[in-house]
């Protein structure tokens, strides 16, 4: 129970009706209006929102970082008293070393390349305070055992590119810690984490916000993280706060449509598509130059009415502590909501025959050559290094379903998918696939197999050619696989376009006149222009916006009802796999450890790996209760793998064996049969790991 | 118990250099009696409160109506405020005894609370004092409290909780103190939960020795 | 700096002209003060190039005239034949008549100059354009297969590229003598090995790119990723290195001209006018030096400035 304070408690910083512009060629572009939000000591406020929506630029304007062209155009900011805006450069830089500290995304923006770990973080003290460099040697290391880094002493002689990215996320936060900072304003920490190590991250925030009693600003655009850190959460549309809300009342009672929209996109762990269809929100955040006249929401909402679209609603409390921006937030239930016709997916019903097996791979391996560092290397003499990325790998997949593919980065898990397209060569092991081998290079493959096997990518702005318009880029595999009679093309390629919901005006477009979702569409309609019987996936969805990234799911489900086809979906979000695939793989340096139908994967018995995996999954649910179960530590080096288990080294559950598990280091794990082709590579028996408690409870 | 838990994290703080009107306006604003004044890195030069902050008379004697106002614009909290060498300072592990001590001893309302020789981390006032002393009498939550007065002999403390404990009652604060005027005598408080006035009223009268002072009722408080 | 996320427009683009294009280009040069100098400077030498006299609708003089001193083109901007000498009126100053003064042989000068920018603006970009073919082609190569041909390419351009250029161009014309094909070629051997190391880190760049790796997964054939794929998206840096490389070019003609490795006489070439005029600054009458040197000066710094300017642009809107 929290003891009730005596004092009256003033928020660390008030933000106050704050609006931002950029200035460009075409005039200034209002990034942010009428912002207000404060925070306490010891209290957390998550934003969320889409990109494009001003959670960042609200977070650099509170440290004035705007840049050359950005400028505070009213509004206050307050912190511990004094209004920020209008000081000095020299004052805020002041504050900033004191008071404020930012922590971003890309943890080498704040790491200096070339100095020791060590002495980067004692400079802190040693610089700005005068304390002596033994005395803040001890306090370093002190604070990096505070962030869970394992060996600081050896952390603290490392540089920075030594140690993985999620250790340097931890040591960037212990710096900004060094310094006791009153604010801390954290830019999408651990967006470009693993999900094992976000959860240690995260931990690691809800600890240090008690302990330290400092003030956070989280920004993410990730509802999952926002609910496991927030003790508030504020959402953003288009540069406006349109609602702000105590996290476990957010997310029980969403009051804004686009609150509740949001929540509709993102599939809940355990759901499928069998049980449940995800709803994207219909259009897409306004350009900030090209704001509708009334409500900014007005044009995506379902409960839009004349009212909405002539008054802009103002931020206005409804309960206590809930504030919404909506005319309409007493009307509107969103138990009662029912999806409009254009965003429905039209699925057909999944053809209910056994179906072949379409894929068969066995054992499959993918080595790569690594040179050392010695002399003896660069004359070709060194002693040969093999990375073993996949090793061993055996897995059928039937046809017209979907095989998820989930892992660590590392695991192995790409380089798997492209050494069956033949991106890679296989160096052992076999690949079959509609009675073709997949041994070759793709450059030497023939073009039927090369026609029926085809990959959507992950990253939205590389997957098109920058120089061709998206017709010319459609029409090339038409042309190349002679799917359709040449003067047909175009008529195919519109078909296409169509198909991936994009009309025709998008033949002549560039690529860059194109939002990160429409690409990926792109992409999706090429793969699928050959109607090939195998897709493979490499995290289509994980670069998108959630609403796009609903709708993107939604368009692969539907082409794949349609024509049959197979998939093989990488991504890292359990909960995407989950719903999106039959059948689940869990990788773990470069084997699988655990695979079988979906809905077995997420339930006991499950492989520790994959247990792990789960209890680190954020959830966008506060009343959820999850395990708490963290993996020590980072993947060990694919270039000599541990012996025995490979999960060995980090496995938390080897106590449950005798002899704290001795066995794991010395023998490989047997496969064991849970029954309906779910296999567990584990010593520990499967009545073991089925009295293990489920990960996840959802609340009744 | 220490002045790391109940001192206020990240206390608004003054630069030496700031004009006195504008730090009598932040403490106006942001309600709060005292400063700390710091240099770069936070660390500790001296304390303003508000009295120090109250120009005396004497002060401005012979000075102008134009002058007064230059003065007061030239006036600086680096010139008013009570230098490092006269305030005690207190760092965030020791007790809450030793800064009520320090700060009954120095007559002063409030102690910054610093480390690594003199970063400030906090302030701790006479009201977090005053809030840890209700909160450690108990006086959050409903329960009977009761004051019982006993000789100095040792194991007479034992008894009380013994009669308590074997009821499965539940003490949930409590404190001791030498009784006042009567330095052989200690009172005792304790605040007691599940159980019925009368049934408390017995059992404690059963032990020898003892004398309950003062028995009542109490609720909860708010803020 | 803070970037705003722009939506793409939602009109229909109409399919973007050849004169659309061009007119963007100019109008992201026209952005920049350094570009717009450059382009002035560069401008002004193509247009007497081009209007030097009346050969642009009479071909014929394009390939006998002057030589034997027949004069087949009428001059339009040039108002004289290089190769016409007026008597008597040898190593004179600037005046009405001849702009830029005489030289030895009583020819004008302001002929001489216009139409030796004639040359200058023909070989260069053609050497550079023959060095960007064929260095672009080794550097996609070794780029995009890497392995055993990269280094072997590498090692050999490297060699190459290890001799001081001048001392190249020297040892190849002195190998071949001076003429107009002899100085393209030597050009071209020299700068070869510079735009090969350019293309080749381009492309290891670009090659690792989703849509590279999707014509692969197409089949698609090693030459049509090279050239369709990966070519045409690293045409910025090559652009703006093609001009600085022109600027070089006529330098190095310069160079060669004046010493006397040029093209023959009485071609009108600014390095041998440089050099010519030389032993005449002393007798007070530095003219035919001057002139051309300024030549030179400008041009290699209008296209410069050019380059400068275009990718600052570029940078700055990547």
């Amino acid at each position: 129970m929290e003891l009730p304070k005596g004092k009256h408690n003033e928020p660390v910083v008030r933000v106050q009706n704050l609006a931002i512009a950029y200035e460009t060629h075409g005039g200034d572009v209002n990034a942010v209006r009428d912002v207000s939000f404060e925070i306490h000591r010891g209290e957390t406020l998550g934003l969320v929102g889409e990109s494009g929506c001003g959670k960042s630029t609200v977070a650099y304007g509170l440290v004035n970082y705007l840049g050359r062209n950005g400028k505070i155009v009213h509004g206050e900011i307050i912190f511990q008293g004094e209004s920020l805006v209008g000081r000095s450069p020299e004052e805020l830089r002041r504050l900033r070393g004191d008071q404020i500290a930012m922590v971003y995304q890309d943890p080498m923006t704040s790491l200096n390349p070339v100095l020791r770990v060590g002495q980067q973080m004692t400079e802190v003290l040693t610089v700005h305070r005068g304390i002596s460099e033994d005395a803040a040697r001890a306090r370093c290391v002190e604070m990096l055992h505070r962030v869970y880094m394992p060996d600081p002493e050896a952390v603290m002689g490392r540089y920075p590119h030594q140690i993985s990215g999620g250790q340097q996320q931890r040591v960037v936060i212990a710096m900004a810690l060094l310094n006791n900072p009153a604010l801390l304003v954290m830019d999408e920490p651990t967006t470009a984490l693993d999900v094992t190590v976000e959860a240690a991250v995260l931990d690691l925030i809800a600890d240090l916000r008690r302990d330290f009693d400092t003030a956070i600003l989280f920004i993410s655009h990730n509802l999952g993280v926002v609910a496991r850190v927030s003790s508030r959460v504020g959402v953003m549309y288009a540069g406006e706060m349109v609602e702000q809300a105590p996290v476990r009342e957010i997310f029980a009672h969403p009051r804004h449509p686009y609150t509740q929209g949001l929540m509709r996109c993102v599939p809940r762990l355990g759901a499928d598509k069998a049980g449940s269809v995800l709803y994207p929100i219909r259009g897409r955040v306004p350009a900030p130059n090209h704001l509708p006249p009334g409500c900014v929401f007005e044009p995506r909402c379902d409960y839009a009415t004349e009212h909405c679209r002539q008054e802009r609603p103002a931020l206005r409390q409804i309960s206590n502590r809930h504030m919404v921006s909506c005319l309409r937030a007493e009307h509107i239930r969103a138990s009662e909501w029912r999806p409009t016709e254009d965003i429905i997916p039209l699925l057909p019903a999944a053809d209910a025959a056994e179906p072949e097996t379409i894929l068969n791979v066995d054992g499959l391996r993918t080595y790569y050559r690594q040179s050392g560092g010695s002399p003896l290397d660069l004359i070709g003499l060194g002693k040969k290094r093999y990375v073993r990325a996949v090793d061993g790998v055996s897995f059928t997949i039937p046809q017209g379903k979907t095989l998820g593919v989930v892992g660590e980065s590392g695991c192995g898990k790409s380089t798997l998918i492209k050494t069956l397209i033949g991106l890679e060569p296989m160096t052992g092991g076999e690949a079959q696939f509609l009675g073709f081998d997949l041994e070759k290079k793709a450059s030497q493959r023939d073009m039927g197999l090369i026609r029926e096997l085809q990959m959507v990518f992950q990253n939205p702005d590389a997957t098109m050619n920058p120089s061709y318009s998206v017709g010319t880029q459609i029409e090339r595999p038409l042309r190349r696989f002679k799917v359709v009679p040449t003067n047909q093309v175009h008529a195919e390629v519109v078909r296409l376009l169509r198909a991936v919901k994009l009309d025709e005006h998008y033949y002549d477009r560039r690529p860059r006149q194109l939002s990160g979702g429409e690409k990926q569409r792109v992409g999706i309609a090429r793969a699928f222009a050959g109607r090939p019987d195998l897709v493979l996936c490499d995290e289509p969805v994980s670069a998108l916006d959630v609403s796009v990234q609903a709708a993107v799911l939604n368009l692969l489900l539907e082409i794949q009802r349609e024509q049959g086809t197979t998939m093989i979906f990488i991504a890292h979000d359990l909960s995407v796999v989950r719903f999106f695939s039959d059948y689940v793989a869990v990788m773990y340096l470069g084997q699988i450890v655990e695979i079988g139908p979906a809905e077995a994967i997420y339930a006991p018995p499950y492989h520790p790996y994959t247990e792990s995996l789960l209890a680190a999954v954020p959830i966008p649910d506060p009343s959820v209760a999850q395990q708490h179960i963290r993996l020590e530590g980072s993947v060990p080096s694919p270039l000599n793998p541990p012996s025995g288990c490979r999960f060995h080294t980090r496995c938390p559950r080897r106590q449950l064996l005798p002899d704290g598990g001795a066995i794991c280091e010395r023998e490989v794990p047997p496969m064991q049969d849970a029954g309906d082709g779910h296999q567990i590579h584990c010593h520990i028996p499967l009545e073991t790991l089925h009295d293990l408690e489920p990960v996840v409870t959802i609340a009744a | 118990m220490l002045v790391k838990d109940y001192m206020t994290r990240h206390p608004i703080m003054v630069e030496p250099g700031r004009r006195v009107v504008d730090a009598q306006r932040l403490m106006a604003e942001s309600k709060v009696g005292h400063l700390p004044v710091v240099a770069d890195g936070k660390r500790l030069l001296g304390m303003v409160s508000r009295a120090a902050l109250s120009l005396r008379p004497e002060q401005l004697e012979g000075l102008s109506f134009w002058d007064l106002t230059d003065y007061m614009a030239r006036l600086t909290v680096g010139r008013v405020m009570t230098p490092l060498s006269d305030i005690h300072t207190i760092s965030p592990s020791s007790t809450l005894e030793e800064a009520a001590d320090l700060m009954i001893a120095g007559h002063v309302t409030a102690l910054p609370v610093v480390e690594d020789g003199g970063v400030v981390v906090g302030i701790i006032t006479q009201t977090d004092l005053l809030v840890e002393l209700r909160n450690l009498l108990g006086a959050i939550e409903p329960g009977w409290r009761v004051v019982v007065r006993m000789p100095d002999i040792q194991g007479e403390f034992g008894k009380v909780m013994q009669v308590i404990t074997a009821r499965g009652w539940g003490v949930m604060a409590m404190g001791c103190v030498r009784s006042p005027r009567r330095a052989e005598l200690w009172d005792v408080v304790l605040k007691v939960r599940y159980c019925e006035r009368d049934e408390l009223v017995a059992e404690l009268k059963k032990i020898p020795g003892q004398e309950i002072i003062d028995i009542r009722e109490t609720t909860s408080y708010t803020q | 700096m803070a970037v705003i996320e722009q939506p793409a427009t939602l009109t229909a683009p109409a399919r973007p002209s050849v004169w659309g294009r061009i007119a963007a280009v100019l109008a992201l040069l026209g952005r920049s003060r350094v570009a717009i100098a450059g382009l002035i400077l560069v401008g002004f030498w193509v247009v007497l190039a081009i209007f030097a006299d009346d050969c642009i609708i009479r071909p014929a003089c394009w390939v006998g005239g002057g030589s034997d001193g027949t004069v087949v083109s009428t001059p339009w901007l040039a108002r004289y034949s290089p190769f016409e000498q007026f008597r008597g009126r040898n190593l004179e100053g600037p005046s009405a008549d001849h702009w830029l003064g005489t030289d030895r042989n009583g020819r004008d000068l302001w002929a001489r100059i216009v139409q030796g920018s004639r040359i200058i603006l023909v070989l260069a970009p053609i050497s550079v354009l023959i060095a960007l073919a064929i260095g672009g082609t080794l550097g996609l190569i070794a780029g995009y297969f890497g392995g055993q041909i990269d280094e072997l390419l590498m090692r050999v351009l490297d060699a190459l590229m290890a001799f001081p250029q001048i001392l190249l161009y020297l040892i190849i014309i002195a190998a071949l003598g001076p003429s107009a094909v002899n100085v393209v070629l030597a050009i071209t051997i020299a700068g070869a090995p510079g735009i090969a190391r350019l293309v080749r880190s381009l492309t290891l760049d670009i090659k690792t790119r989703d849509y590279v790796a999707a014509a692969q997964t197409r089949g698609e054939s090693p030459w049509y990723i090279m050239f369709v794929e990966i070519l045409p998206n690293a045409r910025g840096p090559i652009i703006i290195d093609a001009m600085l490389r022109v600027g070089y070019a006529v330098f190095a003609i310069g160079t060669l001209g004046f010493l006397g490795l040029g093209l023959p006489p009485p071609s009108p070439d600014w390095g041998s006018i440089v050099n010519t005029g030389r032993k005449f600054i002393q007798a007070g009458h530095p003219w035919d030096a001057l002139w051309a040197s300024l030549s030179i000066a400008s041009l290699v710094v209008g296209l410069n400035l050019l380059a400068d300017g275009l990718s600052e642009e570029l940078g700055r809107y990547r």
